[in-house]
């Protein structure tokens, strides 16, 4: 860090200059002085000016030798003293910089005490006074946010009731609605559609909820990767819609819902907002110390726009504006990516360089217990 | 036809399950406290109860003990989503299994049907292992010439594990046999069963002979 040292060599630098003059300005004086002296045979006379530190019978070269000899002493002098006074001076604007680093990185309950009434006490007073305004502000925003989300976390509780008394009767609603005529049966089938759409959002909006409240455990057990993935599948009717590459054998620790949740993310948004075919394929690799599973969903769709990329975890976030609602909450890749977290691990989205959209899970490995109890 | 008996207070989403249960072929009581539930089983003598955990007298997990103390029946609870600790109390409790509410109904009936199921299907045979003895035929478990209260599930686990000695079920295998669920079936169904089955059958269930846990992996029955 070229900035810290900047300052206290200026400060050196000139101290040093001062004491250069200084010792240059006596040296020329005195030697013009003694130039002189020797010039009018005066030196006897004049001797006792240097009364017992110059020889009985000193030549110029001899007095030219000590007064640069003094000279250099009150350099080497200065230096030091323009050491010990700098590092006075700086101490105080160290402290400073080092509180204000901690204050940056977050911890807002950091203050300065101020010592004496001089220029850096009022620094320092203003100083602690934003750290104060800035801690008021941070605790403000803290509580407000905490608050929408505890909102937003009850009020979807709020809907599971009635929702779940809603969904009950779809089936039934569904069945009917065949013997219904014209309105009737497509009101019917639209309430119904529509409680099971609610249904996935109050669903998501509650799970978000968890995240963002901290609630969100993690239940591992031992999967086998590929079982994970078929059933994934499966379950949703897409065996036929993916081609799954030959995956790795291995037995994955993991939450096995969210491993579910996020894969069924992933290709779900390939066949929704990608296009066929879409490939999934995993790989084990070893970075940063440890083993990592990676899992890649592509699509040959069109891909993200690079203004998109950034956002497509955010909640809530739809390219396709044009996409009618009820195909998407918008919240599936934030879904994705809290669960990805929750286990250490992260999702990137990328365009693929031969085209479609990339997302691929790092999940860490977790090494297996094998032993009997 | 099946008989169900439904505890849940909300009436809507009551009525909206009586419905939908009835539907699906099910003969159906309802309930709407803890203390009419319980009632209701006695008299009723139903296969199976649903039941919501928040209930305005008693709490579904002391319904859920009082009517295991005294029956075998097969009991689902009805929990809300992620609330872990719930889950884990109900089955401990006794419940042998849950599904999450808002819930479509084919899961509900899948779940039911997959619980009834449980009670028999097994080969003919009598298999003793140590103290126990298991009739498939007559579906008795007894120990040391006692016989043993299991319920459905528990005994299904049993059987399952039984059948082959030594053998490691991963507990996504046993969700699959017992449960008849996905792999994505909660793990815990299966320690909360493997812990109340040992309860029952083992001398000292933690140090278990019969129901050993395979750590990582999941339980093996014996070596005895
Ligand atoms: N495979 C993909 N190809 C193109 N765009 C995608 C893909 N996956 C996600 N996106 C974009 O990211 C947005 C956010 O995705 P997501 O959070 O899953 O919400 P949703 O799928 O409900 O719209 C999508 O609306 C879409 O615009
Ligand atoms: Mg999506």
């Amino acid at each position: 860090m070229p900035g810290r040292s900047g300052l206290r060599s200026r400060l050196i630098l000139g101290f040093i200059s001062v004491a250069l003059l200084a010792s240059v300005a006596t040296l020329v004086a005195t030697y013009v002085g003694a130039a002189y002296l020797f010039r009018n045979d005066q030196l006897q006379s004049t001797s006792h000016l240097v009364d017992g530190v110059l020889p009985r019978d000193p030549t110029s070269n001899q007095i030219a030798l000590i007064v640069i000899g003094s000279a250099l002493a009150l350099l080497a002098l200065m230096v030091v003293l323009a050491q010990l006074a700098t590092r006075r001076v700086l101490r105080p604007v160290r402290k400073l910089a080092a509180v204000a680093r901690r204050l940056a990185q977050g911890d807002l309950q950091i203050r300065l005490t101020a010592t004496g009434a001089d220029e850096m006490t009022d620094l320092v007073h203003t100083f602690n006074e934003m750290a104060t305004s800035l801690q008021a502000k941070v605790a403000e925003l803290h509580r407000m946010h905490t608050m929408a989300q505890r909102f937003a976390g009850d009020v979807s509780h709020e809907l599971r009731t009635p929702l779940a008394a809603m969904l009950a009767v779809t089936d039934v609603l569904d069945e009917q609605s065949e013997r219904f005529d014209g309105d009737a049966a497509a009101a019917a089938r639209l309430v119904s559609r529509e409680t099971s759409n609610l249904n996935r959002l109050v669903a998501d909006l509650i799970e978000i909820s968890r995240f963002d409240a901290g609630s969100a455990a993690l239940l591992m057990d031992g999967v086998t990767l590929a079982d994970a993935v078929a059933s994934c599948l499966r379950v949703r009717g897409w065996t036929q819609q993916v081609v799954v590459e030959p995956l790795p054998e291995l037995r994955v620790r993991c939450d096995p819902r969210r491993l579910d949740v996020i894969i069924a993310n992933l290709v779900g948004n390939a066949l929704r907002h990608g296009a066929p075919p879409v490939t999934l394929r995993a790989w084990t690799h070893h970075a940063a110390g440890r083993d990592w599973l990676s899992l890649r969903v592509h699509d040959c769709g069109p891909g993200m726009p690079a203004e998109v990329l950034p956002h497509v975890f955010d909640r809530f976030y739809k390219a396709d504006t044009a996409r009618t609602r009820s195909e998407g909450s918008g919240l599936g890749l934030a879904i994705a990516w809290e669960n990805a977290r929750l286990h250490e691990g992260t999702i990137e989205a990328a365009n693929a360089p031969e085209g479609g959209a990339s997302f691929t899970l790092h999940l860490p490995l977790y090494p297996e217990p094998l032993q009997a109890g | 036809m099946p008989r169900l008996l439904l505890i849940e207070d909300d009436p809507a989403v009551r009525e909206g399950l009586q419905i939908a249960l009835r539907h699906q072929g099910h003969q159906v009581d309802t309930a709407a406290t803890g203390r009419d539930g319980l009632d209701r089983a006695r008299a009723g003598q139903p296969d199976a109860v649903v039941l919501d955990l928040m209930l305005p007298d008693l709490d579904g997990f002391e319904v859920c003990r009082r009517l295991r103390a005294s029956t075998s029946l097969s009991i689902i609870m009805l929990t809300a989503r992620g609330d872990d600790f719930d889950i884990v109390a109900g089955l401990e409790a006794g419940a042998d299994d849950y599904v999450v509410k808002p819930v479509q109904p084919r899961v509900l009936d899948a779940r039911i049907r997959a619980v009834l199921r449980r009670i028999g299907r097994a080969p003919a045979a009598v298999q003793s292992h140590g103290d126990i003895v298991i009739d498939r035929a007559g579906l008795i478990v007894t120990k040391s010439g006692r016989p043993v209260a299991l319920t459905p599930t528990e005994l299904r686990l049993l059987l399952v594990l039984a059948e082959s000695p030594l053998q490691v079920f991963a507990r996504d295998q046993l969700l699959r046999l017992v449960w008849e669920q996905d792999y994505l079936g909660d793990s815990r169904l299966v320690d909360a069963c493997v812990q109340r089955l040992r309860a029952k059958i083992e001398d000292n269930p933690s140090t278990p002979v019969y129901l050993q846990t395979v750590r990582g992996f999941g339980y093996r029955f014996g070596p005895v």
